[in-house]
Order: structure tokens, then C-alpha cells, then sequence
């Protein structure tokens, strides 16, 4: 299992009103106000504004959750990543690992 | 001394009031719990938002307008979150008094304070008096929603961006209650607006040893402007929220404690009642006795 071995961090996303999803992944892409936006484990500290739109969470198993959020932000450092929403849905997954 | 037949209506007429009490108190302590467990939910957002802020701070000269002050603007605004309805014991009119005196005090320093109202009890005390009420909502204040911080939010950022001569305020108070815990709530003036970034260096200095000694330099995307301008409106908002949620917590273990007193008043009203219409009974029985003893006395006299 090679996904695995791939490094991992701490992501951690919360609404306004409760905490929707806490976890390890390997990668979580974001709708940044510029533009999609992946980040990486050990990406530089990052504040950046989200917009509404689809976050996407690929946990260290190969499955990817997709979670449906308003507008934002996200702030990364010390290998942990904070996004910060309005309102967010439920997971829903996308793709299924191994 | 009233009849027996009057104490029977009042102790009915008590009894049904304890019910509705000791109902009320059972509805209130079902939703201290929720109120509570509402309010911790919250809270990983605004540390979220917090620490937000916290990195921006610390790029220095931050000149945005919501930590900017406005001293020539004497027109401030004054926001009073009050409950949606009574029985609350002196939830209403203890906000309504602190309100006051903050609006006195701030007539005194020569500003000019508008106000804003939350909750039905305060809107009907403004409304009954005549008094310029510049913004009103109403409704849930025993458990406010998103939606409604949003709301307030929003209009009392607009009020605080707009320039002097268009009606905007350089300042904003919050008069709120906090949940010290079931039996304390206290009465609080926040400053809300603008907002003051706590110093870093001293924050890290109060905090546990074990703080890292640098913080992250961040990067910034679009720019620091553009993330401030999304962030700190954000800030302001659950702010309020988390005011809405501390007063709507207090809100309900004011009910609470208020409807308990209320029920051992009426129970205690009930027994001292019972106790009257007793002697009573025992009085109206006595008095039957020696009328029927005093007359069969008076036969037997007649005989003799």
C-alpha cells in the first residue's frame, strides 16, 4: 500500500456553529479566492480566503471526502490545517482507496 | 375571615400556577445542557478565527477601518441583548438598567449613542417609553443561530463603516449577560468595536511556558488586505455570536433559577393556605357545636 507511506498532517475543519471533521490526510484541496488550491503535508504557514465551493480531502487511505462549504478561510502551519467556514455539509465521499 | 369556599379557589388557582412553574423550571434545566453543549460547538470556530487574527496581528501597522478609531465621530452604537420572554426573573431588567447607565455615560462624555435592541422584552420596553431605537431584532434568544449573528453582524458593521455624515457610529458596545455558571450570571459592557488586537508578545508572555518562541510567518493569499478584509468582519461576527450564546445560556439559568424560587413560593403559599381554610373548617365546626349544644341547654332549661 504505497499511499501509506506518504506524509500525513492535521486538518481540522469547523463551521460556525460546531466542529464538522478532524482528521489525518495527505491532501486537501481548497477553493482559494484565487483559484483551487492543494496543500500538501509541511506546506509553508499559510492564511489564505476561501470562497464557496468544494473542499476535497484525500485521507492517508486513498479515500477522498468532499465536503460542501460557503465562503471562508484556511490557515496552515506547524503541519496543521484549519479551515474555517460559514456553514459546511456533511462528508460525502467521492472516491473510494484500495 | 373569608370563607371556606374562597381559600379552596385560591389554593386551586396556586396549584395550578406551581404546575406551570415547576414546568417552566423543568423546561429550563432541560436546556441549560443544549444551551451549553450549542455554545462549546462554537467554540473551535472563533479559536480558529482567533489565532486568525492573532497572525495578522503581528504584521505590524494593520490600518484597517475596524481597528482603526474614528475620534471625530461622536455617534456611537449601543447593542442590548435582552430575552424574548418574561418569567426570566431580573434577566431583562437588569440589562435594561446596566443599558442605561452606559447611555448615560456615554451622554456624559458627550458621544451620541444610538441603540440597538435584541429580544421582545427589551423591543416592548424601548417601544412602550417612546425611545429612538435604531435597529431591533427579535426572536430565538434562547438559542441564536448563525443566521442571526450574521444579521446583527452585519448591520452594525454597516452603521460602523459608513462615513459620520451618513449616520455611521465610531464605536459599538455590546451590553450582554455572562454565564458565570447556574447560580452567578453577570451583567457585562463589551467594547466591541474597533476592535482591539491583544499585543502578541504579551499574550505569549501570560501564556503556558511551553508556546513556541516564534510564531509562523505567513503567507498571504490574495494579499494581507484582502484576507483582513474577509477576516475580520468574521471575527466581529462570531464575537457577537458568541455574546448571543453566553446571554442566551444565562438567559435560560435566570429562567431557571427564577422559576424555582416561584415554585417554592407557591408551595409555600399553598401550605399556609391549607392551614387557614383548616381553622377556618375547625372554627365553622366549633361554632355549629355550641349552637346545637346552647339550644338543647335551653330545651332542658325549659322542662326544669
Amino acid at each position: 500500500m504505497a499511499a501509506s507511506s506518504k506524509p500525513t498532517m492535521k486538518v481540522n475543519i469547523v463551521a460556525a456553529d460546531r466542529p464538522v471533521w478532524s482528521g489525518e490526510a495527505t491532501m486537501v484541496s481548497l477553493p482559494a479566492s484565487e483559484g483551487s488550491m492543494g496543500i500538501l503535508a509541511d506546506h509553508e504557514p499559510v492564511l489564505t480566503a476561501t470562497n464557496d465551493g468544494l473542499v476535497k480531502v484525500t485521507e492517508p487511505s486513498g479515500n477522498v471526502l468532499g465536503f460542501k462549504v460557503t465562503d471562508g478561510f484556511i490557515s496552515f502551519d506547524s503541519n496543521k490545517l484549519t479551515v474555517a467556514v460559514e456553514t459546511c455539509e456533511e462528508a460525502q465521499p467521492i472516491t473510494e482507496g484500495e | 375571615m373569608a370563607s371556606q369556599l374562597a381559600y379552596k379557589a385560591r389554593i386551586a388557582s396556586t396549584a395550578s400556577l406551581e404546575k406551570i412553574f415547576n414546568a417552566q423550571e423543568m423546561i429550563a434545566s432541560s436546556r441549560i445542557a443544549k444551551a451549553r453543549n450549542v455554545a462549546l460547538a462554537a467554540k473551535p470556530y472563533s479559536d480558529a478565527i482567533f489565532d486568525a487574527v492573532q497572525a495578522l496581528a503581528q504584521h505590524t501597522h494593520i490600518s484597517h477601518p475596524i481597528v482603526r478609531k474614528d475620534e471625530d465621530n461622536p455617534n456611537v452604537a449601543v447593542l442590548a441583548l435582552t430575552a424574548d420572554r418574561g418569567m426570566a426573573g431580573a434577566y431583562t431588567s437588569s440589562i435594561i438598567r446596566e443599558t442605561e447607565s452606559l447611555l448615560a455615560k456615554l451622554d456624559d462624555q458627550g458621544k451620541k449613542p444610538e441603540l440597538y435592541v435584541y429580544g421582545r422584552r427589551g423591543v416592548t420596553y424601548y417601544k412602550y417609553r417612546g425611545r429612538d431605537v435604531r435597529g431591533t431584532w427579535e426572536g430565538n434568544t434562547d438559542a441564536p443561530g448563525v443566521e442571526v449573528a450574521e444579521e446583527i453582524s452585519n448591520a452594525l458593521l454597516d452603521a460602523y463603516m459608513k462615513p459620520a455624515d451618513e449616520g455611521g457610529v465610531s464605536e459599538l458596545y455590546i451590553v450582554f449577560t455572562e454565564f458565570v455558571n447556574m447560580v452567578v450570571q453577570k451583567v457585562r459592557i463589551l467594547r466591541m468595536l474597533p476592535v482591539e488586537l491583544v499585543n502578541v508578545e504579551d499574550d505569549e508572555k501570560a501564556e503556558a511556558s511551553g508556546a513556541p518562541e516564534a510564531r509562523p510567518l505567513y503567507s498571504f493569499e490574495p494579499s494581507r488586505d484582502e484576507v483582513l478584509d474577509r477576516v475580520l468582519p468574521k471575527y466581529v461576527q462570531s464575537r457577537i455570536h458568541e455574546c448571543l450564546l453566553t446571554s442566551a445560556a444565562s438567559e435560560t439559568a435566570c429562567r431557571q433559577n427564577a422559576m424555582h424560587t416561584a415554585t417554592d413560593n407557591a408551595r409555600n403559599l399553598i401550605d399556609e393556605l391549607t392551614r387557614k381554610l383548616n381553622a377556618t373548617r375547625q372554627a365553622a365546626i366549633t361554632q355549629e357545636l355550641t349552637e346545637i349544644i346552647g339550644s338543647a341547654d335551653a330545651l332542658n332549661n325549659e322542662k326544669e
